[in-house]
């Protein structure tokens, strides 16, 4: 069946995404043209029913709704690595400013050290 | 411990005391009662004790500082790892160090096995020190649950780094600086013990081990990890390769 390959390509590619793309321009326009891409074709599907039960059928799937169940949760799962990685990187960032704060506001010891009498 | 030489030095952070001075980096959270003794200690043996403070709660800040260690305070609590990070990044830059000492706050280190380790690496033949427990059959007061534990930590990094140690998840280490200041922890849990490991089989730096005693108090047995964070440590590890932070 075409849909287990499209899937299971789905899943191959996320993962391959996940793992090493770097935010940058480049990533950020691919992103935006998907999602007006997904938004052109969720109107069309909304227009055309029966569209979308002809295209699962191309694929190889029974019904529409069927369709339309797989491809959200490909998406889903996109959505949720993206605001993950974000997550990582957003605490990175955090850590490192605490960091930075921690070493600027270093407080030495209240006490003279020993043998230092004398020595401040 | 008089610095003879003049310090004239353009910044306040300059330490006083003189060159070649090892410094001992705590990372500590909610330990205010223990970590006046661990402080304590240590001074005799080391002029710059710094703990790092992770959000604590219980006032370990000022008991350390009052102890005569020089605090560094996390505003949040970020995580062992991060804890060190911090202290490594701050012995690096700012104080006149050599060589750096991680050491744990609750207790359980003896500052005398960081003093024959700290010698160990005076030797000049090697960048890291690590302090093991199951050298020379050595290990026999570790709880049996935690040893199997251990073991098979050890197991693990062996086969992913490749490095012939024995303990890999003893807080009492010595690093000169010049490889603290190579050091990128990014793991803020407990996870940085191997990831430790890991950069140091990545930057092929000459690692020895050196046998120490691990007290397991009472008090240092309910702060240590449940041994169900191995699974976390596990976790974060194959995340830190998945997603490698910069």
């Amino acid at each position: 069946m075409i849909i287990k390959l499209l899937l299971l390509a789905a899943f191959v590619t996320l993962a391959l995404v996940a793992a090493r793309t770097t935010p940058s321009p480049g990533f950020l326009a691919v992103r935006r043209i998907f999602i007006m891409g997904a938004l052109a074709t969720s109107a069309l599907a909304v227009v055309f029913p029966d569209a979308v039960t002809r295209a699962a059928r191309m694929v190889g799937v029974g019904r529409g709704t069927d369709l339309v169940l797989y491809v959200f949760i490909v998406v889903a799962i996109v959505g949720w690595l993206g605001t993950y990685r974000r997550l990582l990187d957003l605490e990175g960032r955090f850590a490192h400013l605490v960091r930075s704060q921690a070493i600027a506001e270093a407080s030495r010891p209240s006490p003279p050290l020993l043998d230092t009498a004398g020595d401040r | 411990m008089l610095s003879d030489s003049p310090t004239t030095a353009p910044q306040a952070e300059q330490p006083r005391f003189g060159p070649r001075e090892a410094c001992v980096v705590i990372p500590m959270h909610n330990e205010a009662t223990v970590i006046a003794s661990v402080v304590a200690g240590l001074r005799p043996h080391f002029s710059t004790i710094v703990c790092v403070d992770d959000g604590s709660t219980d006032g370990s800040d000022r008991v350390a500082r009052a102890a005569g260690a020089t605090v560094l305070r996390h505003a949040i609590n970020l995580g062992q790892g991060a804890s060190l990070q911090t202290g490594i990044s701050y012995a690096v830059r700012h104080t006149a160090t050599d060589l750096v000492v991680t050491f744990d706050a609750d207790g359980q280190h003896d500052a005398l096995d960081a003093v024959r380790m700290v010698e160990r690496a005076r030797r000049g033949d090697v960048d890291v020190v690590l302090g093991s427990r199951f050298l020379d059959g050595g290990g026999l007061s570790v709880p049996a649950s935690r040893r199997r534990l251990l073991k098979g930590a050890v197991g693990f990094t062996r086969l992913t780094t490749g490095l012939p140690v024995t303990d890999t998840h003893n807080g009492l280490r010595v690093l000169t600086s010049a490889a603290a200041a190579e050091l990128q922890l990014h793991t803020r849990g407990m996870g940085h013990a191997s990831e430790l490991l890991d950069q140091v089989a990545a930057n092929r730096w000459r690692v020895c081990e050196v046998p120490v005693t691990i007290a397991y108090t009472e008090y240092s047995r309910a702060k240590g990890q449940s041994s169900l964070n191995a699974v976390n440590i596990l976790f974060d590890l194959m995340l830190q390769r998945l997603y490698p932070v910069r």
